[in-house]
């Protein structure tokens, strides 16, 4: 029996228990696109991280965090910044021949952080209730054996755990590595939401067909034969995907560096899921009918 | 030859030539569309982020306006803007408006422009009106503009002292006209010019651009003035807006920006080529290792898939940013998920006894419900980003739902053409090539 829906449940609730906590408690560092502030990326080793960042309080009285890259760049955040402050900070690092090239700059101001997370929330809504329509539609064949709604909820329920744990991941990484949570990660979860929910219903599509077929049989033996059937192909997905993120980890560039670790951390907890978290939800869901 | 045959080497005709036709999109031998005004030279439209530039977002002030006027206020604003950049000479600078929530932005995009401080102080300075007398033209007294023939000396009446600027239309002749009004101070200066000047011109200058130059007929008295002679209804409108810019009717303020230097562009654009390249090799390597032949064939449909995607992306014109080209790098990897689907299938049908030909065909047709699926939920959520999305974002969403739609033609249909040509060879009906233990024989 590759499930244990009783225990592999718990260890769902478990999970989604405590990536909220991370959450809540950890708190993601919000990039400056959803709270305002100004990213400047500067060419510097990274000896020079903390003359920079005294230059910039003494100087400037400007409090900054700075982050060093693998490829010889300080990644500075700091609140927002005037046009005059950046050209004057830019002139000073330049003139104590701490930096040699400005790479980009990014500032937003409060306003645009207050509609993004507006629209972040409405495109994350809008997702879970048109999958779980899409899904209700789709599986209305099932409807003989059970309520078609119940394979969009269990769906649904199995990305609110692959995001809320890859959020989770991120929140710890923010507080390590000062990795941001901006609106390229709520793309990146939007992406997870597509995939996870792909990969998921592959499994059912598998197991309401046997089961439409047969119309009998156990529902755990149901279950567990529609697994086997589709894991190959899971597999299969996932390391084609996982192959061209991990060629994008080694040889793209840090500008994206963080978005394709949220979309692996999502590709392998959207196949895990499947499995271990829609499968025994929608166990519970159509063994209560 | 049968009926299925025949239909089989058709649709592999069509590929064949739907393959060159996007070969040659790519080659810098491509072609230069041209539909009446539709034009399109084809070459790869590269977002900020890879080319460098500088990404400006502005928020228009709107408070206090009266709902009917404020997509005219805002017209306005992008007006002044894009004639300010125009005068910086920055090539195909893009102002835009748009309407988030209750708000109004104003998007700037300066392509090649690492050093926006001189832009966004030309763009953000309060827009220059004034009104100029004629003086003998012999006289260059403003040299500033350098423009020759009648010249015009400044005043002290600037687009301080203009109340209002309205499109009204001639009593007698219906033809269209700018109404000015002036405030009190400007009222008595605008007098004091006009009585200098009858029989002569006033000039009206915007950011030091002449913009109108009518004959005074009287003194004017009222503030008030009226500028006629032969303007469109939309160049009346214009002007009026020009001159109510000038007055600053609605106030911008810089709420975001984004600058790319050159080099973070150019690595980018290395890096991800790189990466993409990679990613197709390691795609095919896996594919050939576990399904062997028809692994094979799905490799080649993978290689197309870039070549086509590539070739659409340059026929719409979509616009390439770094979020897109990881878009497009990851839906290498998606894009054989209906090889991965159809071929398990395949897989588990010879297992069962099945004949090629039936395994091969009840393959395609069993795995089409999860496939549709997949691409439908994958559709869903690219729409749903790129609602969501700002350009980046908009990008990726793009390039992942051109890569959904294309991957099912090529995952499908060219999939399917390819094995069923390559399937009729008997030769290839061996257990090693299509990755089974063992089959029945034909």
């Amino acid at each position: 029996m590759i499930v244990n829906p009783k225990l592999w449940f718990w260890i769902s609730l478990i999970t989604i228990a405590a990536s909220v906590l991370i959450i809540v408690l950890v708190r993601p560092l919000w990039g400056i696109d959803f709270v305002g502030g100004s990213l400047l990326e500067v060419k510097a080793p990274e000896e020079n991280l903390e003359k920079v960042q005294v230059l910039l309080e003494d100087t400037f009285s400007i409090s900054s965090t700075i982050q060093p890259t693998p490829e010889g760049t300080l990644i500075i955040r700091t609140p927002v910044l005037t046009s005059e402050q950046h050209q004057k900070i830019l002139g000073a690092l330049t003139a104590e021949g701490l930096a040699e090239e400005e790479l980009r700059f990014e500032a937003a101001g409060p306003t645009i952080g207050a509609a993004l997370r507006r629209q972040a929330i409405v495109a994350l809504v809008l997702s879970i209730v048109l999958m779980i329509a899409y899904l209700a539609y789709t599986f209305r064949g099932a409807a003989g054996l059970t309520n078609p709604w119940k394979f969009g909820v269990a769906a649904v329920y199995a990305v609110l755990h692959d995001l809320l744990l890859v959020t989770a991941i991120f929140a710890l990484l923010g507080k390590t590595w000062n990795v941001p949570v901006d609106s390229l990660f709520v793309t990146a979860l939007l992406a997870i939401f597509g995939y996870s929910v792909n990969d998921t219903i592959v499994l059912f599509n598998r197991m309401a067909t046997n089961w439409v077929a047969r119309r009998s049989g156990n529902l755990l033996t149901n279950i567990d034969q529609a697994i086997r059937e589709t894991l190959m192909r899971s597999i299969n997905t996932s390391m084609t995907i996982l192959l061209v993120l991990v060629t994008m980890l080694l040889f793209g560039g840090t500008t994206l560096r963080w978005f394709v670790v949220a979309l692996t951390l999502g590709t392998i907890t959207g196949a895990y899921s499947t499995i271990f978290v829609a499968t025994p939800c929608l166990y519970y869901l159509t063994k209560r009918r | 030859m049968t009926r299925e045959r025949k239909r089989q080497l058709f649709s592999l005709l069509i590929i064949g030539i739907l393959a060159v036709v996007a070969v040659w999109f790519n080659t810098p031998w491509r072609p230069q569309v041209q539909i009446g005004s539709f034009e399109r030279d084809l070459s790869l439209r590269l977002g900020l982020d890879l080319q460098g530039g500088s990404h400006l977002i502005y928020r228009a002030d709107i408070k206090g306006v009266p709902e009917a006027e404020i997509e005219e206020a805002v017209a306005g604003v992008r007006d002044v803007i894009e004639r300010r950049v125009n005068a910086f000479g920055i090539s195909q600078p893009i102002v835009q408006t748009s309407k988030v929530g209750e708000e109004r932005r104003i998007v700037v995009e300066l392509a090649g422009v690492h050093n926006p401080e001189t832009a966004i102080s030309l763009i953000g300075a309060t827009p220059q009106l004034d009104f100029r007398k004629e003086v003998s033209a012999t006289v260059n007294v403003d040299d500033q503009t350098g423009i020759t023939g009648p010249t015009f000396e400044r005043t002290a009446l600037t687009g301080r002292h203009l109340k209002r600027a309205t499109v009204d239309f001639d009593q007698v002749l219906g033809a269209p006209q700018v109404g000015l009004e002036f405030d009190g101070e400007g009222s008595d200066l605008f007098a004091a010019l006009t009585r200098e000047s009858v029989g002569k011109r006033v000039a009206i200058y915007l950011d030091g651009i002449p913009i109108s130059a009518p004959v005074v007929q009287t003194e004017i008295t009222n503030g008030q003035a009226i500028i006629s002679g032969g303007f469109s209804l939309e160049e009346a409108k214009q002007l009026a807006r020009n001159l109510r810019a000038g007055a600053l009717p609605v106030p911008i303020e810089l709420i975001g920006q984004q600058t790319i230097g050159p080099t973070l562009g150019r690595l980018s654009i290395q890096e991800s080529i790189a990466a993409g390249l990679l990613g197709l090799i390691a795609v095919a390597a896996w594919m050939i290792t576990f399904y062997r032949l028809p692994g094979l064939i799905a490799s080649i449909a993978l290689v197309l898939y870039a070549v086509f995607f590539l070739a659409i992306i340059r026929a719409l014109g979509v616009t390439m940013t770094l979020a897109g080209v990881a878009g497009f790098i990851l839906s290498i990897g998606m894009a054989v998920d209906a090889n991965v689907l159809i071929f398990e299938r395949l897989r588990e049908n010879l297992r069962a006894g099945k004949t090629i030909r039936y395994a091969l065909t009840d393959g395609f047709r069993e795995a089409w419900s999860s496939i549709r699926d997949s691409n439908v939920t994958g559709l869903l959520s690219a729409i749903i980003m790129y609602y969501f999305g700002s350009s980046i974002i908009r990008g990726f969403a793009v390039t992942l739902a051109i890569g959904t739609l294309l991957s099912m033609f090529t995952a499908i249909t060219i999939t399917r053409a390819l094995l069923h040509l390559v399937m009729a060879w008997k030769a290839t009906h061996r257990p090693f090539l299509l990755a089974v233990k063992s089959m029945k024989a034909l």
